[in-house]
């Protein structure tokens, strides 16, 4: 267990490692877009960041700030330390992914049961057709739609906005980012329910007169959760990069604000600080995953690691 | 549920798929000639102008006075040329990536599939945001930097398949001739990975797709003037509640198209190893 956040350590310095490269690359600095800016000024501004410093030096200063955890000052916010508007954006977005996650989690395994348990082939055609139409819809084609029916036309909720993250806010980015991952939730434990229902240990639970009901939630659905929670992995990545989108769309203040403009002003601290929170999140969720499959999952845990 | 249709093997559905592709693809191709308008051209008589509109704007104009058919079109015509070097790129890298680390076995393939397992396990999507922000938003490097991190799944598929065929006997014998590794690679090798491969580059082109048309939605992609499905669309949002048309033409190609992939994609996958993923 501990070996394995352990084992998080060398990724996390190749990611660090390779954003920073890359961002150094590109051609430009945080400070070339002001025209007004004197040479002397902005000799200056550089000093005080320590961008006149050799790349070297500059990778080693940022290596030993970030294992203190201070991600360094915001170049183009002023005022700002990368760790405050990081503080700012992140309850933002962990609320926005949470909430898609467990939308995406129950309405997939829902809708995903119903369909491999369906009596009706049409009820499972149908089904399988919309989780097909889900999966091609991106979020930022569904976010414009929802808020353009249910805001514009039904004014049932608010187009856009973030009062203190209420709850009507909430709903329409809450949708628009668990629909993709919830199709494909949907279409993967249908497929793993089918094939456990036709297992002897299923026909035995039925043939020893257990209500069907009581063999779905009892033997079949601990069994089609071992794929789910592979899958919860790449989902988590999946709506994290979908929040930047839906934050955009909706104007909420989350993680993604600031990130592609920081991008476009080489605001190197702010890039890098937002790309290692996301990174590490993904990473936890990857760890944790592994760690539950393992748990539900014996042979997980005892043979190789997957 | 899956009966066997005559042609090419494919049943139904991946029939009118391939039938939805190809006229989108011709659409793409030799649409934007048929209508009087050009791609940038301003009709200030019409602007905002719903669909089956005046002057022959099938598809109505957007707040410039700009044809949505002639715009959308060209915009797939992008969309679809950027999806398919973008996969060439990822195929290139990620078959000459997996064929190697499945032909030298042991620790090498180890090493590069581990290697495929680390960068699995980045946030590449933050990644591709910073290399098309740092090397400049040019069509080019977007198809480069979107093939140059989607090329994983390929290279697992790869790697599997050539571990499989490292072990026959047609090799055995290649080797036993004395043939240079790299031509068993190329002749021996390659010719047989071209299923599998076929496959997975089908279902590489829509994800490629939906990646540049979500980077052209944030402003990172195609550039106006010219157009493409992601930057119409953000366009199309930015103006929904006057015109929701400028967002609803563009959508639908953009779904039809990727869905098409899919459905193609997953009945040729089925074609090719019936036991499924």
């Amino acid at each position: 267990m501990l070996g394995r956040v352990l084992g998080l350590v060398p990724t996390l310095f190749i990611i660090a490692s390779l954003a920073f490269l890359v961002a150094r690359l590109a051609p430009g600095g945080p400070f070339d877009q002001e025209q007004t800016l004197a040479p002397e000024i902005k000799a200056n501004l550089e000093h005080a960041y320590g961008l006149d410093r050799p790349l070297a030096e500059q990778y080693f200063h940022y290596l030993g700030r970030l294992a203190h955890g201070d991600l360094g000052p915001s170049m183009r916010l002023r005022d700002f330390t990368v760790n405050e508007l990081i503080a700012v954006g992140l309850p933002v977005s962990l609320t926005l992914g949470a909430l898609a996650l467990l939308l995406a989690l129950v309405g997939g395994l829902g809708l995903g049961l119903l369909a491999a348990t369906a009596r009706r082939a049409a009820v499972d055609r149908t089904l399988m057709a919309v989780t097909a139409l889900g999966i091609a819809i991106p979020p930022y084609v569904t976010a414009p739609l929802l808020a353009l029916v249910f805001g514009i036309y039904l004014h049932w909720l608010p187009v856009a906005g973030w009062e203190g993250g209420a709850a009507r806010d909430l709903v329409l980015p809450v949708i628009a980012l668990a629909l993709p991952t919830l199709a494909y939730l949907a279409r993967l434990v249908r497929a793993s329910a089918l094939e456990v229902l036709s297992l002897p240990y299923v026909r035995t639970a039925r043939a020893k007169g257990l209500p069907e009901r009581l063999v779905l939630v009892k033997h079949v659905l601990p069994a089609t959760l071992v794929p789910v929670l592979g899958y919860l992995g790449p989902a988590a990545a999946g709506i994290l990069a979908g929040s930047l989108v839906i934050e955009t769309v909706f104007g909420l203040p989350g993680m993604g604000r600031f990130l592609v403009e920081g991008a476009l002003n080489r605001d190197y601290p702010l890039v890098l600080g937002k790309v290692l929170v996301y990174a590490v999140l993904v990473l936890g969720l990857n760890l944790a995953t592994d760690l539950a499959l393992g748990w539900l999952d014996p042979r997980v845990r005892r043979g190789r690691r997957a | 549920m899956r009966r066997r249709g005559p042609g090419l093997g494919l049943d139904r559905t991946a029939r009118i798929a391939l039938g939805v592709l190809a006229l989108i693809a011709a659409l793409a191709l030799g649409g934007p000639s048929l209508s009087p308008w050009r791609v940038d051209q301003l009709d200030w008589a019409h602007v905002g102008v719903a669909p089956f509109g005046p002057a022959a704007h099938w598809l109505g104009t957007d707040r410039l006075g700009r044809d949505l058919f002639v715009r959308t079109f060209a915009g797939a015509r992008v969309s679809l040329l950027i999806g398919l070097l973008a996969t060439l790129v990822s195929l290139l890298i990620g078959v000459a990536w997996g064929a190697v680390a499945g032909y030298a076995g042991g620790r090498l393939e180890a090493l590069m599939m581990r290697a495929v397992d680390v960068f699995y396990s980045l946030p590449y999507v933050f990644f591709v945001i910073v290399l098309t922000v740092t090397f400049g938003r040019s069509p080019v490097m977007l198809f480069v930097t979107i093939g140059a991190v989607g090329w994983l799944t390929m290279a697992r598929v790869v790697c599997a398949q050539t571990e499989s065929l490292r072990h026959r006997e047609f090799i055995a014998a290649a080797v036993a001739a004395g043939v240079p590794t790299a031509r068993i690679l190329l002749r021996h090798v390659l010719p047989n990975l071209s299923g599998p491969v076929l496959v997975y580059a089908t279902l590489t082109v829509p994800g490629v797709i939906l990646m540049e048309s979500f980077l052209s939605f944030l402003g990172l992609g195609v550039q106006e003037p010219a157009a493409s499905l992601g930057n119409l669309m953000a366009q199309g949002a930015a103006e929904m509640e006057a015109a929701p048309w400028m967002l609803l033409v563009p959508c639908t190609v953009l779904v039809a198209i990727v869905l098409a992939l899919g459905v193609l994609g997953d009945a040729l996958r089925d074609r090719m190893d019936p036991r499924g993923r």
